[in-house]
């Protein structure tokens, strides 16, 4: 393994990430700028690639170097005042952890480690990417050209190199300054996650019921194995689920940067699976919504409707457009692809019917509609339902403090919580609802794992959950009664002191 | 949580073992397994008989498919044509590829189940065994009441 080459992706990545935030004045806590910055620059890097196939320039060692380093440069050029002043307070996001979340925290490093080395020891072995991304980078580095032989052979077999660039630019770059099986991206993409979204549960939930659940939530078995499979779906959760964290920031501050970034993320997912568009129009209402409650002028809205819609379309045209039209060697309309009859709304209807009797609720409902040789129920030949097979009972946790929250809580829900619950919507009426658009979006192989979007949002659902934070300040003024005693005070000073200061001022 | 977590436990087991074998090509046999080896061997063979222009036909996923459930064959071993080329740079068709009848090998099961390679000498050759694939198919069909 080429350790320089790493060193100097994982810093390249940071920089150009870190421009981003600065240009769209995006401020979080250190550990959670950082993750952002890095997995931002991870989409930045892929990029590269994919613009110097459009230039034909050769896909080299030193093109790679110099592309990567004038990417990064340029962003952080435009922002040199402020790297000027960067500082990374680490050292005080470790002394914040706490004793007690220890446990959880090694428990994670342990099984974050297995899953690095998988990703790094392994051959990529997905037959998505065997037959599609990963044969094409491959012979992209031995034939220096994202159009190589691989498209003299016969296809039929396979729609896989047809997928957007993602994942083919990323091993490309990895292969040519990393190691012969690239990946690595893939390990980075889920530590700076899965960090991320711990800093954000902290930060609202105390730090025992933020452990837990993120355990739940992490030892996942299906998405915690998707870690170290090189997939789409993992990239295309974090970024979709980032999305919709800014939408959430964007609704709480009102600061319009933050619906641009949000946008940006939405942008980044389309890119990685074009059909994520579809989702992002089911996002749209939400924006509106939000923006129609705060009294936004109706033009505004407009203009934000059409900036939230066209980013992640350029992104998508970007690939299906211009790269699949003018550049690759091969035919695709997806015109060919989509559903001919749409009127027929049963293939919909089924599709939600088989999400949840085939794989969300297979351990209760396999019985109602049991699937017809050769298919066969998971639940009778295993014994346990498919749904706690993939996803453990992180669905059933999320659904009981929902309910808890619905029955004793429901003057307690927050924006945010809707927000999250609204994403998780998107996901499970989207699903099927690309099903039904496009007939080759399967049940057990798209939809299964497009699934995976829907988790951080219910994850993050859970930290402003009215249950989970009455528990948490329950701890937290078991753990300090003299801090949360002493806590009004500051209240009724800033109450009182309202009246006076105008007095004082004039 | 066991089953995850202890698999996990034999994998740190195993991590002393790893540095011994680092190089790509035994990383690729240890983890592609049978369809990496199943190609290695094709390759091996088809550089001894010395071909200049191998093409190889392979049954599709359909085909593999009722190869499984029908007559119990091993398909995961026979890659598809663009992961041949990946794994050892051979060319593959299928029945519905254009240049089918330029095949001059097939891979066919024997009646356990294993996948073997056969030489073809003319497209009357690569006609009969497209149609063993064929066949099978139908066979699957009609044992799953499946449309023909």
């Amino acid at each position: 393994m080429n350790v320089i080459g790493l060193l100097f992706l994982i810093i390249t990545e940071f920089v150009a990430g870190r421009a981003l935030l600065y240009i769209f004045n995006v401020k979080e806590k250190p550990v959670s700028s950082f993750m952002i910055s890095m997995l931002c620059g991870i989409l930045v890097v892929s990029i590269v690639p994919f613009i110097l196939a459009l230039c034909h320039i050769q896909l080299t060692e030193s093109s790679m170097y110099v592309s990567v380093s004038v990417a990064t440069i340029v962003l952080a050029v435009t922002q040199i005042k402020k790297f000027m002043n960067f500082k990374v307070d680490l050292w005080g996001a470790i002394k914040s952890v706490q004793l007690y979340e220890l446990p959880v925290i090694i428990i994670c490093i342990l099984m974050m480690g297995v899953s690095v080395w998988r990703c790094f020891y392994y051959p990529p072995f997905a037959r998505d990417m065997n037959s599609g991304p990963e044969a094409i980078a491959e012979f992209a580095v031995r034939e220096k050209t994202m159009i190589n032989s691989i498209f003299s052979l016969n296809l039929e077999s396979t729609n896989n190199h047809l997928k957007p660039p993602f994942i083919t630019d990323l091993q490309i770059v990895y292969k040519i300054l990393v190691q012969p099986f690239g990946q690595v991206w893939l390990s980075q993409i889920a530590i700076c996650f899965l960090i991320w979204i711990y800093n954000i549960m902290r930060d609202k939930l105390h730090p025992l019921f933020a452990s837990m659940v993120f355990l739940v939530f992490f030892t996942m078995p299906d998405p915690f194995s998707y870690t170290y499979i090189m997939l789409f779906d993992y990239s295309n959760m974090v970024f979709y689920f980032a999305g919709f964290y800014f939408i959430m920031r964007y609704v709480d501050t009102k600061t319009y940067n933050y619906f641009l970034f949000s946008v940006l993320m939405f942008g980044f997912a389309t890119y990685i699976r074009p059909e994520t568009l579809v989702l992002c129009g089911l996002a749209l209402p939400l924006v509106i919504w939000y923006q129609w409650k705060d009294k936004v002028a109706i033009p505004r809205i407009v203009i934000s409707s059409v900036i939230f819609m066209i980013i992640p379309f350029i992104f998508y045209y970007l690939w299906m457009g211009i790269f699949m039209k003018y550049y690759m060697p091969v035919h695709f309309d997806v015109a060919d692809r989509i559903n001919k009859n749409l009127t027929d709304l049963s293939p919909f209807y089924n599709r939600f019917y088989e999400l949840n009797t085939r794989i969300l609720f297979e351990d209760l409902l396999h019985d109602i509609d049991p699937p017809k040789p050769p298919l066969q129920s998971y639940y009778l030949n295993n014994g346990i339902g498919l749904n706690i097979a993939l996803y453990g009972y992180f669905i059933y946790m999320f659904i009981v403090i929902l309910i808890t929250d619905l029955i004793f809580f429901r003057k307690k829900f927050t924006t945010e919580g809707r927000i999250a619950l609204y994403g998780v919507l998107t996901v499970y009426i989207g699903l099927p609802l690309l099903g039904y658009l496009i007939p080759w979006v399967d049940l057990m192989n798209t939809t299964k794992r497009g699934l995976f979007k829907m988790f951080p949002l219910m994850l993050i659902y859970m930290r402003s959950s009215g249950f989970l934070i009455m528990l948490s300040n329950g701890i937290r003024n078991w753990e300090m009664p003299s801090l949360t005693a002493s806590k009004p005070q500051p209240v009724q000073v800033k109450q009182a002191t309202p009246k006076p200061q105008p007095k004082g001022k004039k | 949580m066991n089953n995850r977590i202890i698999p996990i436990s034999d994998e740190w087991d195993k991590i002393n073992e790893y540095p011994e074998h680092m190089t790509p090509e035994f990383r690729k046999a240890f983890k592609l397994q049978d369809s990496y080896s199943f190609s290695e061997k094709i390759r091996d063979y088809i550089n001894q008989k010395n071909v200049k222009a191998p093409l190889i036909l392979v049954p599709d996923e359909l085909q593999k498919y009722a190869y499984s459930l029908v007559r119990k064959a091993n398909t995961g071993a026979v890659p598809e044509p663009i992961v041949l080329y990946l794994y050892v740079g051979l060319k593959g068709a299928q029945w519905d590829s254009k240049n089918v009848h330029d095949c001059n090998f097939g891979i066919v099961f024997t009646p356990e189940g294993h996948p073997t390679l056969i030489e073809l000498h003319s497209p009357h050759e690569v006609d009969s065994v497209v149609n063993t694939y064929k066949e099978v198919v139908q066979e699957y069909k009609k044992e799953f009441n499946l449309p023909l």
